[in-house]
């Protein structure tokens, strides 16, 4: 361009052109170049900036409060799915934000601040088919001397990666609370399969009765309905320890259901009841009467249950056989939590004091060929019912492992529990 | 099938086994009482009749192998069938290795069942008969006076009444008369059968170190 000048510069003085058209010719030159470059770079920005918000997923705008008007990047548009034809306002951009996340935008937005304010927040938005996406929103408000907030810039970042890989975690776990079940029910196989015998036996007995007696002179027909009665009720029974045992050994979506401790720990018991008859353990209830339902899954609730009941049982497998008594305690926490708390408790060797807390981590184990993931499994199991699980040694002698478990108060908690929770611990 | 008074305990946990096997031992025309725990048999269990014990291995308490353990060598030991769910050969050569008569499994074939009780009873009445034995021998040797079985250890050994009148120092009319009464208390009709009838309760004689009175003796059973 420059040369192009020059040229012409040269050339005009060649062509005889009085100095003013040419100084006039040149400043128009240089104008035009100058604004050929501005428009180039601004261009050349534009383009850089659409490539930035894709790359990173990001998606700019801006909230005007005198007019209310929202200017939003085609990117920004896409993640909030706000339609172009959109005449875009702050209530537009509120109405995107999941409805459940809108109460904390607007205290945030309403709050007093400094002239200028960063925030950054992760929500939900409502995506076009009420696709819920998940967002990093991070703005910046500009208030006027008044303190009241007359701009608002920012920028939201789609998270569905992130939150994929969350959810892929917490698929991870689900699998490994299974595993953990399945490996907890091996340990459990050859006391079931004597527990089955026991019914089936009853039910061969029986027949082999029925048998005897149909060949008898006299028909005592009394006492062949009562034996059939009674193959039917223990075969019932057998099928309730496999019915039982299926439940566990299925890995079935996590659900919170209202859940009754006293059943709860019925199902458990009559599991483990092979197990613990095998280690000769006495196992003695308590369990408040009238408690209140829980929130919570049952299968998950049990597992933490069994495994808790399990490692009792074995605390105390160098102690005479006469001397394994086992407790299960359930009754409502004595604090303020409006929690229903489950303990168990047994007479074993109790637990080093350095590593109560210890005994939750991950791969800590005091037992010969435990995993050590047990604990550390129900410890987040219970986090995520809103509970807490910590062991205590007992005063005399033993250790008790407790959990709380929230008791349901109408539909706010149940929420609490959503798909989304995302397991810590 | 089993036409004595005898009786099979049952001593299992399970309430439907219990059931279960009551009504077919009783269908198969045996008599049949039932307990839930060791401790409820001990407690409660008649020593005197006559019968067999069907014993679950596996029990909360006391199990079956420490209630074996228990009975055995006791006055109220009887003959024991194990029932286990499952079929631990150390468990069973234990249970075996201190007199049990059978180790079956769960669930047990009947025809199995039957034939281990049946040896029970057989066992439990031999071994009755036998105590009846030697408990009317023990009576009998209870009323003999103390020379009177002074006297019958030297006849069991087979001496003259002349050499136990010198080894006494007595008379051989005094030995006589002893003899006499001693084979009238014992009621046994020859030396021969007295032999037998001292040798039932482990009264006999040691081996012969020599001559002389040495290694006569009694032993209590």
């Amino acid at each position: 361009m420059e040369a192009l000048v020059t040229r012409a510069l040269e050339n005009g003085v060649a062509l005889g052109l009085s100095a003013t058209s040419l100084a006039l010719v040149a400043i128009w030159l240089v104008e035009r170049r100058r604004r050929l470059s501005a428009e180039n770079l601004h261009a050349a920005s534009q383009e850089r900036l659409a490539l930035i918000s894709s790359i990173a997923s990001l998606g700019f705008w801006s909230w005007d409060a005198a007019t209310d008007r929202v200017w939003a990047s085609k990117h920004a548009r896409g993640i909030l799915a706000l339609d172009d034809e959109t005449a875009l306002t702050g209530a537009s951009l509120i109405a995107a934000i999941h409805p459940e996340d809108r109460p904390s935008v607007l205290r945030i937005i309403n709050s007093p601040g400094p002239a200028t304010d960063t925030m950054e927040m992760e929500l939900r938005v409502v995506g076009g088919g009420n696709e819920i996406r998940f967002v990093t929103a991070k703005a910046c408000a500009y208030r006027d001397a008044k303190k009241v907030v007359n701009r608002v810039v920012g920028y939201v970042v789609d998270d569905g990666q992130r939150k994929r890989s969350a959810a892929e975690l917490l698929k991870m776990q689900h699998k490994l609370k299974h595993l953990a079940r399945v490996a907890m029910l091996g340990e459990l196989s050859g006391a079931l399969a004597h527990e089955l015998q026991q019914p089936l036996t009853a039910i061969l007995c029986n027949a082999n009765a029925a048998q005897l007696l149909s060949k008898k002179d006299k028909l005592d027909v009394a006492e062949l309905q009562d034996i059939l009665q009674e193959i039917v009720s223990d075969d019932k029974n057998a099928g309730q320890i496999i019915q039982r045992l299926r439940a566990l050994l299925l890995r079935g979506e996590t659900q919170f259901q209202h859940l009754e401790i006293s059943d709860l720990l019925g199902d458990v018991l009559a599991l483990a009841r092979g197990k613990l008859r095998e280690r000769n353990i006495q196992v003695n209830t308590r369990v408040d009467r009238d408690l209140p339902e829980v929130l919570g899954d049952r299968v998950e609730l049990q597992q933490v249950l069994l495994n808790l009941l399990l490692n009792a049982s074995e605390s105390m497998n160098d102690n005479p056989a006469r001397d394994r008594r086992l407790e299960v305690v359930v009754a409502l926490a004595d604090d303020e939590s409006r929690a229903v708390r489950i303990s168990v408790l047994d007479c074993g060797k109790g637990i080093d004091a350095d590593k109560l807390e210890r005994v939750f981590d991950p791969f800590f184990s005091t037992k010969d060929g435990g995993l050590g993931l047990g604990l550390a499994i129900s410890h987040s199991i219970v986090i995520a019912h809103g509970g807490r699980l910590w062991a205590t040694n007992r005063p005399d002698r033993g250790a008790a492992f407790h959990f709380t478990l929230p008791i349901k108060i109408g539909k706010e908690s149940h929420e609490r529990h959503n798909e989304y929770s995302v397991y810590s611990g | 099938m089993n036409g004595t008074t005898s009786t099979v305990f049952i001593v299992d946990d399970a309430r439907e086994v219990r059931t279960g096997l009551s009504r077919l031992l009783a269908a198969a025309g045996y008599r049949v009482r039932a307990f839930e725990s060791a401790a409820s048999f001990l407690r409660e269990h008649d020593a005197e009749a006559p019968g067999c014990l069907l014993l679950d291995v596996c029990m909360p308490g006391l199990s079956g192998l420490e209630l074996q353990h228990t009975l055995v060598g006791s006055p109220d030991a009887r003959p024991i069938v194990f029932l286990t769910g499952r079929g631990d050969v150390q468990t069973s050569v234990h249970a075996m290795k201190e007199g049990a008569v059978d180790f079956l499994t769960k669930p047990v074939d009947d025809t199995q069942l039957f034939a281990a009780v049946d040896q029970a009873l057989k066992r439990d009445a031999e071994q009755r008969l036998e105590r009846a034995i030697r408990d009317t021998i023990q009576r009998r040797l209870a009323m003999l006076t103390p020379r009177e079985r002074q006297v019958m250890a030297h006849v069991i050994r087979g001496r003259l009444n002349k050499q136990i009148a010198a080894d006494l120092g007595t008379g051989e009319k005094t030995v006589k008369v002893h003899r006499a009464r001693v084979m009238s208390k014992m009621v046994a009709r020859s030396v021969a059968e007295l032999v037998q009838l001292a040798a039932r309760v482990g009264v006999g004689v040691e081996p012969s170190v020599g001559a002389g009175t040495a290694g006569i003796g009694w032993r209590q059973p």
